[in-house]
């Protein structure tokens, strides 16, 4: 009770109110698809779907309504997208737009950037991906290199982002970069939205282990951006990165990733389980119902304005924990023979093998997020 | 009412339980003082109406009171009390006046009705200070469902028990005797009403003494200097007390669920998904706290073993982290992968204005 706070706090009868029509949609526009599919989750790219998403209005619920928004409030917007994820519907080709840049322009941006970029992306129109990494650069984030400097009245950007999820399919990219050197490297770093078409602009795909594209590294050479590009004020990067992240770190993405496999294993065992079994179920059962709690209660607050980064750093840490030990559990508890080419159950299970281990990476480390959770407790 | 419980009863428990009281508490003293201070304060039966004695609290007001039981190792029954008076009252049973606590029947334990007078064959184990109380509240099924029974302690040949944290744990022996009252027990029928409410009141404990157990550690790492620095800089074990503040957190965050659910009609679910969760970190909150601490968190006199031997006690009482996984489990697999997260949706809290309302 004194070392975090996470209030309880449940769904509005408005928030809920969205549960049905989202369910029926879902219904709709994914049944019968294959489980390997589902098993995607959030890396799943469908632009048809999306698009079909922005049509119903579900997209940037929470903004304004003069930039193509609902005016809902985040909780809203919560139910949407866990109805979502426990489907395992792609959203990849929205998701990053509405989860953090969308959020971000508006926080951060000018009339001019909100009017061009919010309506095109409840549209579900136009992807984003997020430039940070790079190849020095992965942890120790404020170490970056990237740099942007004036070139009249606009900015001419130099260097390379690496692991840019979904880079090859998007439309643009908000980049950090450095705009002026500083001792203290926290200083010094601005935020860019940039035309992923413009010319200097090289996405090279990179291969992940699973053999899926689902990352890349995005070359700047003398790209040349307008002072319309930055986003929010010049040198103040680090503090909006930090926030963005808040938005990153505590959603229902964190512990939903395997769901598709855990509906699959429930189904698998039957109606009567072993007690070896249910005691595994009900474990994931009781963490999935309790990590939910939590990450709504970020939302909560994340809706009244407060900004709790170091609460959502445990609610990653706590989720990805237990997906990925969910595979493992699976292994450890059936017969179970994961392969490429085999039946669907067999292809998810390799799929979801294979794709465990960045789930406690992307959107900062397992290690990271326990120092921040160290700091918060006052021992850094 | 929340937050005058969790003022004043932190300040009483925090001026009172001191080491001195707990060791006594461990020779097998029952205290007396302390324990009339609470029930004087009104503490002992809150959750009961105001017929009965109680301000009739509700499960949510009264989840810092428990907590705070945890957090400072009390060595008194007042969760059980609080769980055998709300019980009583849900069952139409009044509450007698006297000490009360609450106790499982081990297996083949039976109800039987001669002449009018309901009696009971068999036994009630671990009965927390059963030896001490006046009445014990347990469940026997009879008739095809759970019944809730009130019996009176001098009907009960008592054997003197502990558990690892020298809390009195009695057998309470009945072949035959009268009791009080029987009644079936409706409400959420398909589980033995103790074992609900009892692990109710242990998840809020275990989340206490978590809590309290994490603030012990920081405060150690922030003092023991180590190679010339304090040990919390380093990365080795602020990454472990990390861990434990996420455990702790989490542990805290299921049993609030549970006590905005309990209640409700079916309280089940939630009330499984905080003692599987509060029983699973138990021992894992315990180690990381003894790694921080070192060779002085073993001695008995570093008062960390009060919290560490009650973690290792109550995460098996009222049902381990597998009885409860198992429950939840087998709820879980008779609807199928397609029903958990729509079940999981249909046991969050219901919205009342103004807040949460399980």
């Amino acid at each position: 009770m004194t070392l975090s706070r996470f209030p309880l706090c449940t769904l509005p009868p408005e928030a809920e109110a969205l549960r049905e029509p989202v369910r029926a949609f879902l219904r709709q526009e994914l049944g019968g698809r294959p489980h390997t599919k589902a098993g995607k989750s959030w890396m799943g790219y469908d632009a048809e779907f999306s698009r079909k998403l922005g049509a119903k209005g579900w997209i940037g619920v929470t903004w304004p309504k003069r930039h193509g928004g609902g005016e809902m409030s985040a909780l809203s917007r919560y139910v949407i997208v866990e109805e979502l994820l426990a489907a395992g519907a792609p959203v990849i080709a929205h998701w990053i737009a509405d989860r953090q840049s969308g959020p971000l322009i508006l926080r951060y941006g000018t009339e001019a950037q909100k009017e061009f970029f919010l309506p095109a992306i409840c549209r579900g129109e136009m992807a984003f991906c997020i430039g940070m990494s790079e190849s020095d650069s992965g942890s120790d984030l404020a170490s970056i290199r990237t740099r942007a400097r004036r070139a009249g009245g606009a900015w001419r950007i130099n260097g390379a982002k690496i692991w840019t999820s979904n880079a090859h399919r998007c439309d643009y990219m908000i980049t950090l970069v450095r705009t002026s050197d500083s001792p203290e490297k926290h200083q010094g770093l601005s935020q860019f939205l940039i035309d992923l078409k413009a010319p200097g602009i090289t996405v090279r795909p990179i291969r992940d282990l699973t053999g899926d594209n689902s990352f890349n590294e995005v070359v700047f050479q003398d790209v040349l951006v307008s002072d319309d590009s930055l986003v929010g004020q010049e040198g103040n990067g680090w503090a909006q990165v930090v926030a963005e992240l808040a938005l990153e770190r505590s959603g229902p993405e964190r512990f939903l990733s395997c769901h598709a496999l855990v509906k699959e294993l429930i189904d698998r065992l039957g109606p009567k389980p072993d007690a070896r079994s249910a005691i595994v179920v009900g474990g994931i059962v009781s963490k999935l119902a309790v990590y939910r709690q939590m990450s709504l209660s970020i939302a909560a607050r994340l809706n009244k304005g407060e900004n709790p980064a170091t609460e959502a750093a445990y609610v990653k840490d706590l989720g990805t924990t237990l997906e990925q030990d969910i595979p493992e559990m699976v292994h450890g508890l059936m017969e179970s023979t994961p392969s490429l080419d085999g039946e669907d159950y067999e292809q998810l299970l390799a799929y979801i093998t294979q794709f465990a281990p960045s789930f406690s990476l992307r959107g900062g480390t397992r290690e990271i997020l326990r120092g921040i959770i160290a700091r918060g407790l006052g021992v850094r | 009412m929340r937050a005058l419980f969790e003022d004043s009863i932190n300040r009483i428990l925090a001026d009172h339980v001191t080491a001195a009281l707990l060791q006594k508490a461990e020779a097998g003293e029952w205290q007396e003082t302390l324990f009339n201070l609470l029930d004087d304060g009104g503490f002992a039966r809150a959750s009961a109406t105001e017929i009965s004695g109680g301000v009739g609290a509700p499960w949510p007001d009264l989840f810092p009171v428990v907590f705070a039981c945890g957090r400072h190792a009390l060595p008194l029954p007042l969760p059980e009390s609080l769980a055998a008076c709300w019980l009583l009252e849900h069952a139409g049973i009044p509450v007698p006046k006297g000490r009360l606590t609450l106790g499982r029947a081990s297996a083949g334990t039976r109800l039987e009705k001669r002449a009018g007078e309901w009696r009971l064959h068999g036994s009630l184990d671990a009965v927390p200070w059963g030896g001490a109380a006046d009445f014990v509240v347990t469940s026997v099924a009879h008739d095809g469902g759970p019944h809730l029974v009130l019996a009176k302690r001098s009907q009960a040949v008592v054997h003197r028990n502990q558990n690892i944290a020298r809390e009195a744990r009695d057998g309470l022996e009945m072949s035959g005797a009268t009791v009080q009252a029987a009644v079936p027990y409706f409400k959420d029928a398909t589980n033995d009403p103790v074992q609900n409410f009892g692990a109710l009141v242990r998840s809020a404990q275990i989340a206490g003494a978590m809590d309290r157990m994490a603030e012990l550690c920081v405060q150690y790492a922030n003092d023991r200097v180590q190679f010339g620095k304090p040990i919390g800089k380093f990365q080795a074990i602020q990454q472990q007390l990390a861990v434990l503040a996420s455990e702790s957190a989490s542990v805290s965050t299921a049993a609030e669920y549970a006590f905005a659910m309990a209640g409700q009609e079916q309280p089940g679910f939630a009330i499984a998904c905080a003692k599987a969760r509060a029983s699973e970190a138990a021992g894992k909150a315990a180690a990381i706290a003894h790694a921080v601490h070192g060779a002085i968190g073993f001695t008995y006199e570093h008062s960390l073993h009060y919290l560490t031997r009650r973690l290792w006690s109550w995460r098996s009482e009222f049902g381990t982290h597998a009885f409860w996984s198992e429950q939840l489990g087998r709820q879980v697999c008779e609807r199928g992968g397609e029903g958990l997260w729509p079940l999981i949706i249909e046991q969050q809290g219901r919205w009342e204005e103004g807040g949460w309302r399980g």
